[in-house]
C-alpha cells in the first residue's frame, strides 16, 4: 500500500524534524547561560510545575476565568448587535461602516492603557480590555452569519410557529451556530494571544503577570513555559470543546 | 485543512445608499459631541476634550521629531511584513511542492506558531536582543508568520490544476510557468495575506514598541502612559485609527476592486 508508505514517510519527517529541532536546542543552550537560553529540560520542569505548584495553577486559572469571562461577554454582545441589526439596515452601516471600522483599526495596547486610565486595575478592567479586543471578530463573524441566513427557511420557520423565542432558538440559531463556532475558536485564540496584555498592566494575577515578572527577574525558564502553557491551553481547548462544536454544526448544514 | 477561516476576507455586501450616507456622518458627528459633552463632566487626565485632542494632533503634525517616530513605526510594520511574507511564502511553497514536508508544515509548524502567544514571542525577543528595532520586528515577525503561512496555503490548494497543465503543455521552462501561471493565479491571495498583515501589524507593532523598543508610537504611549497625559494617548490612537481608515478606504478597498473585476472568473 504506497499511500500507507507516504504516510510513515510524512509522520517520520515531521516528527524526526521535531527531534532535531529539540536537539539542537538543547545543544545550543548547553553553550549558553540559562538566562538567555534554557535547556529543554528546565523548561519542562517548569511546566510540569504549572499543573502541581498550586500558585502557578491559580495563576493560570485566573488567566483561563477571564479568557472564558471575556469571549462569553463579547460574543453574547456580538450576537445582539446582529440580531437587532438584521431588522434595521441603518444600523447594520452603522456597525460595519463606523464600529467595526473603528474597532478594527484600534491598536490593543490603546485599549490596554485607557482600561487602566479609566477603571485602575482589577479583574473587570482586565476583562474589559480583553473583551474590546475580541468585539471585532465576534462582530464580523456574527453578522456575516446572520446575512447568510436562508430567508425561506425562515418563512418556513413562521408558518410553523408563532413563538419568536422558540422560532430563534430552533432555526435562527442553529443556521448561524457555523460562523459563531468560527468566531469563538478565532477569538478564543486571539485572546490568549494578544489580548493577554491586558495583564501586563498592573495585573496582580495571571500569565500575564508571571510573564512580567519572569521578564523583571531574567527567569528565561518561566518566560518559555508560560509560552508553552499558552500554546498547550489553546490547543487542548481547540481539539476537545470548539473543534467539535463547530464540526457538529457544520454536518448538520450538510457542508463538508 | 487549519481551523482559520480568514483565508481571503469576506466581500463587503452591497454599497450603502446615499441616505445612509449621510446619517451615518450625522452618526460620527453625534459620538463626537456626546465625547465633548462627556469630557466636560470628567477630569481631563481621564476623559480631554475632542478640542484639546486635536490640538494635540496638530501639534504632532508639525513637530518633526514626533513625525519621525511615526516613520520608524511604518518602517517596523514594513519590515515585519515583508520578512513574514517571505517566510511564510518559502514554508506554504515547501509544503506544496515537497509532499513529504506537508505533514510537518501543515499540522505541526503552522498550528504551534498559530498557537504561539504574541506577548511570548515579545518577552523572548526582549531576552534575546534587548529593548530595540530586532526585538519589535522579531516580535510582530512572528505573530504574522502563521497567517502568511495559511493564507497562501490556502491560495496554492485552490490553484487551477487544469491551467497548470495547459501552461506546461505550452513551455517547459518553469520560471516560465511559475511567473505567467502560478504567480498571477495567486495574487488575490496574496493581496488577502498583505491586507491582514497590514491589519494586525498595527495592531500589535504598538505593543512590541510599548514593551519591547526605545523609539516609535509604541515608546511614545508608553512615556504618555507614565506621565499620565492623556491627551497624548488619545491623539496616539487617534492617528493609528485615521491611518488605518485611510490605507483601506483610499489604498485596500480600491485595490481589491479592480483584483475583483480582473480575476471574476466563475
Amino acid at each position: 500500500m504506497p499511500k500507507a508508505r507516504t504516510r510513515i514517510v510524512e509522520h517520520g519527517f515531521a516528527e524526526g524534524a521535531i527531534v532535531l529541532a529539540l536537539v539542537g536546542w538543547w545543544l545550543t543552550a548547553r553553550g549558553l547561560p540559562s538566562y538567555v537560553l534554557p535547556g529543554p529540560p528546565e523548561v519542562l520542569l517548569t511546566v510540569v510545575r504549572f499543573f502541581t505548584d498550586p500558585a502557578l495553577l491559580y495563576h493560570l486559572g485566573v488567566s483561563f476565568g477571564r479568557v472564558a469571562a471575556a469571549v462569553a461577554i463579547a460574543m453574547g454582545l456580538a450576537v445582539t448587535l446582529a440580531v437587532m441589526a438584521r431588522s434595521s439596515p441603518f444600523l447594520m452601516a452603522v456597525l460595519e461602516r463606523r464600529l467595526l471600522v473603528m474597532l478594527n483599526s484600534f491598536p490593543s495596547v490603546g485599549w490596554a492603557i485607557l482600561g487602566v486610565v479609566w477603571f485602575s486595575v482589577s479583574n473587570p478592567t482586565v476583562i474589559f480590555i480583553e473583551v474590546a479586543i475580541i468585539l471585532p471578530f465576534c462582530l464580523t463573524n456574527a453578522l456575516e452569519g446572520f446575512r447568510n441566513i436562508d430567508t425561506e427557511l425562515e418563512e418556513m420557520g413562521a408558518s410553523m410557529s408563532r413563538n419568536g423565542w422558540r422560532r430563534f432558538t430552533r432555526l435562527t440559531l442553529p443556521l448561524v451556530m457555523p460562523f459563531l463556532a468560527a468566531g469563538l475558536r478565532i477569538s478564543f485564540g486571539i485572546c490568549w494571544k494578544i489580548a493577554l496584555v491586558a495583564e501586563l498592566f498592573g495585573a496582580q494575577s495571571g500569565l500575564g503577570y508571571l510573564l512580567m515578572q519572569a521578564q523583571s527577574s531574567a527567569n528565561a525558564a518561566m518566560v518559555f513555559a508560560c509560552c508553552l502553557v499558552i500554546v498547550l491551553v489553546v490547543f487542548v481547548v481547540d481539539r476537545l470543546l470548539l473543534a467539535p462544536l463547530a464540526a457538529a454544526y457544520s454536518r448538520n448544514r450538510g457542508l463538508a | 485543512m487549519t481551523d482559520l477561516t480568514i483565508a481571503a476576507p469576506p466581500a463587503r455586501g452591497g454599497t450603502t445608499p446615499p441616505a445612509h450616507q449621510w446619517a451615518l456622518h450625522a452618526v460620527t458627528a453625534t459620538a463626537l459631541l456626546a465625547w465633548y459633552v462627556y469630557s466636560l463632566f470628567v477630569p481631563a487626565y481621564q476623559v480631554p476634550g475632542p478640542v484639546a485632542v486635536a490640538n494635540r494632533m496638530l501639534g504632532f503634525v508639525t513637530d518633526p521629531l514626533l513625525a519621525l517616530q511615526l516613520g520608524i513605526s511604518l518602517a517596523h510594520v514594513g519590515a515585519a511584513i515583508a520578512l513574514a511574507f517571505v517566510a511564510g511564502a518559502a514554508a506554504a511553497l515547501c509544503a506544496h511542492y515537497l509532499p513529504v514536508t506537508r505533514l510537518l508544515i501543515d499540522s505541526r509548524l503552522t498550528p504551534f506558531l498559530n498557537a504561539f502567544s504574541g506577548i511570548g514571542w515579545l518577552f523572548l525577543g526582549i531576552l534575546w536582543f534587548g529593548i530595540n528595532h530586532t526585538t519589535v520586528v522579531f516580535a510582530v515577525t512572528m505573530i504574522l508568520i502563521p497567517f502568511t503561512i495559511i493564507n497562501l496555503r490556502a491560495g496554492l490548494a485552490e490553484l487551477d490544476t487544469e491551467l497548470i497543465e495547459l501552461g506546461s503543455s505550452l513551455t517547459r521552462a518553469p520560471v516560465a510557468l511559475m511567473s505567467k501561471v502560478i504567480v498571477p493565479m495567486l495574487v488575490p491571495y496574496m493581496f488577502a495575506t498583505l491586507r491582514i498583515s497590514f491589519g494586525v501589524a498595527w495592531k500589535v507593532t504598538l505593543t512590541a514598541e510599548l514593551f519591547g523598543g526605545n523609539s516609535g508610537v509604541g515608546y511614545l504611549l508608553n512615556v504618555a502612559r507614565q506621565e499620565f497625559d492623556t491627551e497624548t494617548i488619545f491623539a496616539v490612537i487617534l492617528f493609528i485609527l485615521l491611518f488605518v481608515a485611510f490605507t483601506e478606504v483610499f489604498m485596500f478597498r480600491p485595490l481589491q476592486r479592480r483584483l475583483d473585476r480582473r480575476y471574476r472568473l466563475a
